[in-house]
């Protein structure tokens, strides 16, 4: 009877994750965690046996087609985390330092215009965190007491937190730090379904898209100005160039991943000259040095989110033309990259800094005197939020602190 | 195909058994078990099946013609005997050893042959022996001649046993290939040994691999005593719970299909000597060399020297055996010295000390000899076994703090290498329905472990 029982209940299992999965095998669904699509079972010739392809294509989209194989995941993941938390204690005893664990929780598995989620968690990382934030913000605060422009501060989720992105409740314990310690206006980029999440986010890099940017600036100059922003003349994409972002540059298999398209917007309005170090580089964003780049064959692995949008630029000046209008210091790091040429567009010179940089070249940076010299109206602090609950951010704001 | 695979597990196996189990005449499953055990090497190595054929049609056609003449003309069988030895060790060579004779040939002499890179084909090892086993069997008058082709076919191509062993005697499996019964009883056994053979490859042995392969991927200067000895230790774990994991498999596969393997392994790291080691890892090899090479040379029963020289041919090949590279020639005669110095009065020394310096006298060497096995060159041997020593790397930490959630599997590893005392095993013994769902539940991890193996995140965690 035991015997019976035993085979029978293995037996139910084995059969019927056999034949769900089996059932499901021909659907073709996108894996977005994993940036590809459901291996598909390649049909069964002589040739395709032989070069085992028809083998490897089977286990591969057997394997993809798995039932609940984000779940499966999703409790290997959890059932790992677990294990190094609970390890973590052995650290200091074998002469190591606490590991900083990240936490991947997948709480489900969502699929969206056949396009498969696995949602990470980070509530637990917060923890690890919080005094980092809590310092970063009171870096921030102290900023603003020091100064007489207005300053503000804008923070992106990115991409790696999708699940802070897309399901409010996750993010609410860092918004509530914020609104607790922050004592300047702000405002989170926020992203309401996975549609938004895939258009606004990079899958091959860990910026925002140009549309992602976009929505960004919305925000911005909503916040900041309560002006409506530029108005876009056209998607300008460069369809014969793929963007190998930061994962995948990083990957070993690159090239068999699905890449996001090289775009930009152009807007109806072209600032008079953009200014590195008091020469112009350029009359229009990064495009002219982009495209310039691009005939030089700058090769396959360069950021084109950095090279299309300046991001390698440390410090700009762009001069709108329009005098009545403010002067921003716009503070940042690669980020800022796509918002700064539409931004510039509600100032007379739109300044920009990168904080590395300032550290690193301008030690002896005056603020109060950058803000009296160049009439500076207002700042605004633009930095995803790995940074804010990073550990760097309070020391490189010492650059900017009297 | 392996057996820790989706496809296994959850399409390959269950589909081969429910055939089987509704096909009643053993003959129809032993044909049943040719197509699948064909189908199972030829998922990975389309073209290599024909060499297995091959093997076994040498192995079937040399069979016959030594039990025809045999009685007639003992000299003609054993030219048959020989060459059908040459034709297995000639294929075994050619695939196995051929680059690593053209690479020595090359250093030593100074030439320019070009390497063959083949593949080798899975299970060659295995196999060969199997099928060169039997016809030595056949010509020591051992086995009963297998007129039957399918029946000889059916248990070189196993798939049971076909690529990482038991090597299976063809007298071990003799009567049930031509009559064997299943039964509930019997399936139930095989499955729940499948299940916890597939638990310790996939549960401990991969997890620990994590520690022993960052241990040996460090570099001489960067390794230091405590991560060296830590990663042997995994090392020794991972071979131990993979091949006896693929071994429990093997012959629980083999209970469901009405076979009775024997045991390959029976608790290696409980011994008290290398000797005694021997005897209890690898069993299927250990025997195999001491029945057809150490005991038709003469085994002990020569003068000293001979039995020396005996013991140095069986651990040289023994080493051979293990992989074309020198280390692997090392690691037998390695332990060609220390079973040498063991017969030669220190066994009986041993014997005379505490039981736990015994055991640790055994550990110690059978680590060392992992090291041999494990390293990639022979100065990765050196620089490892210094390091060992503390002559390595002098940071404090022992283990990278990224790899302490591997501790807890080698927790488990060791703890069930442990003997278990009487008391508690009859008490689990009794548990019969919370061992199942035990079982049970040991299944829907190893399943855990399995489909996560497909997953490759992109987005997350590759920066």
């Amino acid at each position: 009877m035991r015997n019976k029982l035993f085979i029978s209940i293995i037996s139910i299992v084995i059969l019927g994750m056999s034949c769900f999965t089996l059932f499901s095998m021909p659907n073709k669904e996108i894996l977005a965690i994993e940036n590809r699509g459901t291996t598909q079972l390649s049909s069964f010739t002589p040739n395709t046996w032989f070069d085992t392809t028809f083998q490897g294509s089977l286990e591969k989209a057997f394997a993809d087609h798995f039932v609940s194989r984000e779940q499966w995941i999703s409790g290997y993941y959890r059932m790992n985390t677990r294990l190094s938390e609970a390890m973590n204690f052995i650290n200091p005893v074998l002469g190591n330092e606490r590991v900083k664990i990240e936490i991947f929780e997948t709480i489900n598995r969502i699929t969206v215009d056949q396009t498969r989620f696995l949602v990470p968690v980070q509530t637990i990382y917060l923890n690890y965190v919080k005094n980092n934030i809590l310092s970063n913000l009171k870096s921030i605060n102290q900023l603003s007491s020091e100064i007489d422009v207005p300053l503000f501060l804008y923070i992106i989720p990115q991409s790696k937190d999708s699940s802070l992105i897309y399901s409010d409740f996750k993010i609410a314990p860092y918004k509530q730090l914020v609104k607790a310690n922050l004592k300047i206006p702000y405002d989170f980029f926020e992203v309401y379904s996975l549609k938004d999440y895939l258009k606004y986010y990079s899958r091959t890099d860990h910026h925002w898209t140009y549309e992602g940017a976009y929505q960004g600036y919305s925000d911005i100059v909503k916040e900041v100005f309560d002006e409506e922003p530029v108005t876009i003349t056209n998607d300008l994409c460069f369809s014969q160039f793929k963007f190998y972002g930061s994962y995948s540059r990083s990957v070993a298999n690159a090239i068999e991943v699905d890449f996001d398209p090289v775009c930009t917007y152009t807007y109806d309005y072209n600032p008079l000259s953009i200014t590195i170090d008091g020469s112009i580089v350029d009359t229009y964003g990064g495009l002219n040095e982009y495209q310039k780049d691009l005939e030089n064959l700058y090769g396959l692995y360069v950021s084109h989110y950095a090279r299309m949008f300046t991001g390698a630029n440390v410090t700009l000046d762009i001069d709108s033309g329009f005098i009545d209008k403010p002067n921003i210091l716009l503070i940042g790091n690669s980020f800022t990259g796509p918002i700064r040429l539409p931004l510039s567009y509600h100032a007379h010179h739109l300044y920009y800094y990168s904080l590395e940089y300032l550290v690193a070249s301008q030690p002896d940076f005056d603020l109060s005197a950058f803000i009296q010299e160049k009439e500076i109206d207002q700042i605004i602090l633009v930095y995803q939020l790995d940074a804010i609950r990073g550990k760097t951010l309070a020391s490189n704001l010492k650059v900017l602190l009297k | 195909m392996v057996f820790s695979s989706l496809t296994f597990v959850f399409i390959f196996f269950p589909v081969f058994f429910l055939m089987y189990y509704a096909l009643r005449k053993t003959q129809a499953r032993n044909l049943l078990i040719i197509v699948f055990s064909l189908l199972f090497y030829a998922w990975g190595e389309p073209v290599y099946v024909v060499i297995m054929i091959i093997s076994t049609l040498n192995d079937y056609g040399f069979s016959i013609l030594i039990d025809k003449v045999r009685d007639k003309d003992a000299r003609l069988a054993k030219i048959y005997l020989i060459l059908s030895v040459i034709v297995n060790l000639g294929l075994l060579s050619f695939f196995k050893y051929s680059d690593f004779v053209i690479l020595n040939l090359n250093s030593l002499f100074n030439l320019k042959i070009t390497m063959l890179n083949l593949p080798l084909p899975i299970g060659i090892s295995f196999y060969t022996f199997q099928t060169m086993s039997y016809t030595l069997d056949v010509y020591a008058k051992q086995v009963k001649v297998q007129k039957n082709f399918n029946a000889l076919l059916a248990y070189v191509t196993l798939f049971p046993q076909l690529i990482a062993g038991p090597i299976v005697r063809y007298s071990t499996v003799e009567d049930e290939l031509l009559n064997r019964t299943i039964n509930v009883d019997l399936v139930a056994k095989g499955l729940r040994r499948f299940i916890i053979g597939l638990s310790k490859k996939i549960i401990i042995a991969n997890q620990v691999a994590i520690l022993a392969n960052a241990a040996f991927a460090m570099s001489a200067g960067t390794l230091n005593w405590s991560f060296a000895i830590l990663g042997i230790i995994a090392y020794a774990l991972q071979i131990f719970y993979d091949f006896s994991g693929y071994s429990d498999m093997a012959i629980g596969m083999g209970h469901m299909m009405g076979f009775h393997f024997l045991e390959n392994f029976n608790a290696p790291y409980r011994s008290t000597s290398v000797t005694d080691f021997w005897r209890r890892w690898h069993i299927s090899l250990g025997t195999w060399f001491r029945d057809y090479v150490y005991f038709p040379l003469g085994g002990s029963r020569g003068s000293k020297y001979r039995t020396i020289m005996n013991l140095a041919l069986v651990w040289f090949l023994t080493g051979l055996w293990h992989g074309a590279a020198w280390n692997f020639v090392l690691f037998g005669m390695y332990y060609f010295v220390i079973l040498v110095i063991e017969k030669s009065g220190g066994l009986s020394f041993l014997n005379k000390l505490p039981k736990l310096f015994r055991h640790s006298y055994a550990l110690i060497l059978i680590l060392v000899g992992w090291v041999i096995f494990r390293s990639e060159s022979m100065a990765q041997i050196g620089s490892y076994l210094s390091a060992c020593i503390g002559l390595g790397a002098s940071s404090i930490a022992i283990i990278p703090a990224k790899l302490t959630y591997t501790l807890p599997f080698m927790g488990l590893g060791i703890l069930f290498i442990l003997p278990c005392p009487k008391v508690l095993q009859s008490f689990i013994q009794k548990l019969n329905w919370i061992t199942d769902i035990g079982i049970l539940m040991i299944f829907l991890l190893s399943t855990l472990y399995l489909v996560n193996q497909s997953f490759n995140p992109f987005i997350y965690f590759r920066f």
